[in-house]
């Protein structure tokens, strides 16, 4: 761990070299969440709810889920498609591959986009805020549950970067496919899974867990007890679902780094 | 420390299939430093690739340090250091220095040995001035000199070079050289050099590997390598104006306008001695030595010409066994 620390440090370090840059790119990504939870904020204000939810509800999912997303791509983001896809065209990867560390641990500190810890930092002030709007009672165990949230928010969205990278490896060109999951998957759990059709909420609890990992902490700070099907019970799963999914994502990984090494392409 | 039998590489695509590595045998010492040269696409890469684990071989075997590369490559990576000659392990915007200490780190290295370490091979490779500026800042010769201390500094079993002098000014290279050349007198390090220059060749190495067409064509000791490479040399003579010229001592090969290709024997006739004999015949517009390069040495190698007691003159020897027809080239 001690190495992994080290390697994340140096990335942080070549970041920071530019400190200016560094600062105006991290506000910029906050101010982008910022503005976007107001245009929802604004949006529902004006229809009065979405799904029975109010303001405050839906900004707090808005929140978690962006907080999820930043964390998660701050720690991979070499592992987004056009990225990792010029690692490897490069050989970049064939170096990495000769360093007594697991590889995923040199690719991911590689280059880390430190910018993203706006991101994060935003999303959580957003969910703050829609607590607050929301009148949410905080008491441990709430607090306890949406850090879980955030946690594995951004486990599952590491998990389908690095699933996209798998999946570069086998074909050297990055697939933009990905980013529909990751960019789109965390959008879209930012809204009550009660008003999507049961195709999309089956695919965001049991597929991409994006919704046991956002929707269902949520219900839990909000003292809600859900929608049909979708219990507020189902947390217990959360951690469980999120577990499994990186670690069919890890398996995937493996597997991807053993077609590389018999392809060399 | 090095064993190999019947190593082969295939690459697929959805059209077709090339063997980059058609069946090695290697058999390679500690402490030995063996040159591994070939034509371009000769499969060279491929198998630093495979002995290193970075590539699975299709079939065959292999081991490098009691270890199976592909099976337990990170347990490898730790004995050996792998210097690619067009890529950097090196933290490109950060000081050197910093780069040094991500190494230590990586390899688990004792403090009190890296210092030391660090500090011999800082002197040797002269990289004091350079190791506070950042790795990106750094020539083509100092990063080379920068990317040899990394591979070196975790005192590897193995050192895996490949192309290391490319691009290089004479000084760079002979920097790099006599680095290595002590490396492997003093430490035993056992180095395995994948090159396609001749000089490189021949100032270090005590063993050469030649591969075409992913084949071992040459396995030979150091003995061979006047017969592969000392034979011949060519002199460029770029005349002022288009006439008959004949030297003494050398043949002329190539006659093309202006410019003539004179071949001579560096053992018979010095490069001086032949320079001033063409002065004292004509007026020239320039002259050029020309070095052997690798294809000679394989050309040279199918003619027969390594493996005879004397080089023969020009004559009969197309490849053995009609190896050449259709190459089966994959590039890298």
């Amino acid at each position: 761990m001690a190495v992994a620390g080290q390697l994340a440090v140096a990335a942080v370090r070549a970041k920071s070299l530019q400190p200016a840059l560094l600062v105006a790119r991290t506000l910029g990504a906050a101010v982008i969440i910022v503005v976007e939870a107001i245009g929802v904020a604004l949006l529902i204000d004006r229809f009065g709810g979405l799904g029975g939810w109010a303001t405050g509800d839906v900004l707090l999912l808005v929140g978690i889920g962006e907080a999820g997303l930043g964390f998660g791509l701050l720690v991979g983001d070499t592992l987004e498609p056009p990225a990792f896809s010029l690692l490897v065209r490069e050989g970049r990867l064939d170096s990495l591959l000769v360093r007594p560390v697991p590889v995923l641990l040199s690719v991911v500190t590689s280059d880390v986009q430190v910018r993203e810890v706006g991101r994060g930092a935003a999303g959580i002030g957003v969910a703050l805020w829609g607590a607050w709007q929301a009148d949410v009672d905080w008491t441990p165990a709430r607090a306890a549950v949406a850090v879980m949230a955030v946690v594995c928010c951004a486990v599952i969205v590491l998990a389908v970067l690095l699933l996209g990278a798998a999946s570069t490896l086998y074909t050297v060109e990055g697939s933009e496919f990905v980013n529909a999951f990751t960019y789109g998957g965390a959008a879209l759990a930012a809204n009550p899974l009660q008003i999507y059709s049961s195709a999309l909420r089956f695919l965001f609890l049991w597929v991409v867990p994006f919704g046991l990992a956002v929707y269902v902490p949520s219900l839990h700070v909000l003292d809600r007890t859900g929608p049909p099907g979708i219990p507020a019970s189902l947390l217990v799963v959360t951690p469980l679902a999120t577990v499994a999914f990186a670690t069919v994502a890890g398996l995937a990984w493996r597997r991807g780094v053993r077609h590389y090494a018999s392809t060399g392409s | 420390m090095i064993e190999a039998q019947g190593l082969t590489k295939e690459f697929r695509t959805r059209r077709r299939r090339s063997v980059a590595v058609a069946g090695i045998d290697l058999s390679i010492e500690a402490g030995e430093f063996v040159g591994y040269a070939g034509p371009n696409g000769a499969g060279k890469s491929t198998t630093v690739k495979m002995l290193t684990g970075i590539l699975v071989p299709t079939s065959g075997t292999v081991t490098v340090d009691g270890l199976v590369p592909w099976k337990q490559r990170r347990l490898l990576a730790a004995r050996i250091g792998v210097v690619f000659g067009q890529r950097t392990s090196l933290w490109w915007d950060l000081p050197l220095s910093r780069s040094f200490e991500l190494v230590r780190h990586l390899y688990r290295v004792p403090p009190a040995d890296h210092a030391r370490r660090l500090a011999s091979l800082v002197e040797l490779l002269e990289l004091g001035p350079q190791l506070d500026q950042p790795v990106r800042s750094l020539s083509l010769g100092q990063r080379m000199r920068a990317e040899l201390a990394a591979a070196v500094l975790p005192a590897p079993r193995v050192l895996f070079l490949d192309e290391p002098t490319i691009g290089l000014d004479v000084e760079a290279k002979a920097a790099v050289r006599g680095f290595l050349a002590e490396l492997n007198q003093t430490e035993g390090t056992t180095v395995v050099l994948t090159t396609h220059d001749v000089d490189d060749l021949t100032r270090l190495c005590r063993r050469l590997l030649v591969i075409d067409h992913g084949r071992l064509i040459h396995d030979g000791a150091v003995e061979d390598l006047p017969r592969l490479f000392g034979g011949h040399r060519v002199l460029v003579v770029d005349l002022l104006e288009d006439r008959t010229l004949e030297v003494p001592g050398a043949r002329l090969v190539r006659d093309e306008g202006l410019r003539r290709w004179f071949e001579f024997s560096p053992a018979e006739l010095s490069a001086p001695e032949l320079v001033a004999r063409v002065l004292a015949e004509v007026e020239v517009r320039d002259l050029t030595l020309e070095e052997p390069d690798i294809e000679d040495v394989v050309r040279r190698i199918y003619r027969g010409e390594v493996s005879e007691p004397t080089p023969p003159p020009r004559s009969s020897g197309a490849a053995p066994g009609g190896a050449r027809g259709d190459p089966p080239r994959t590039g890298w």
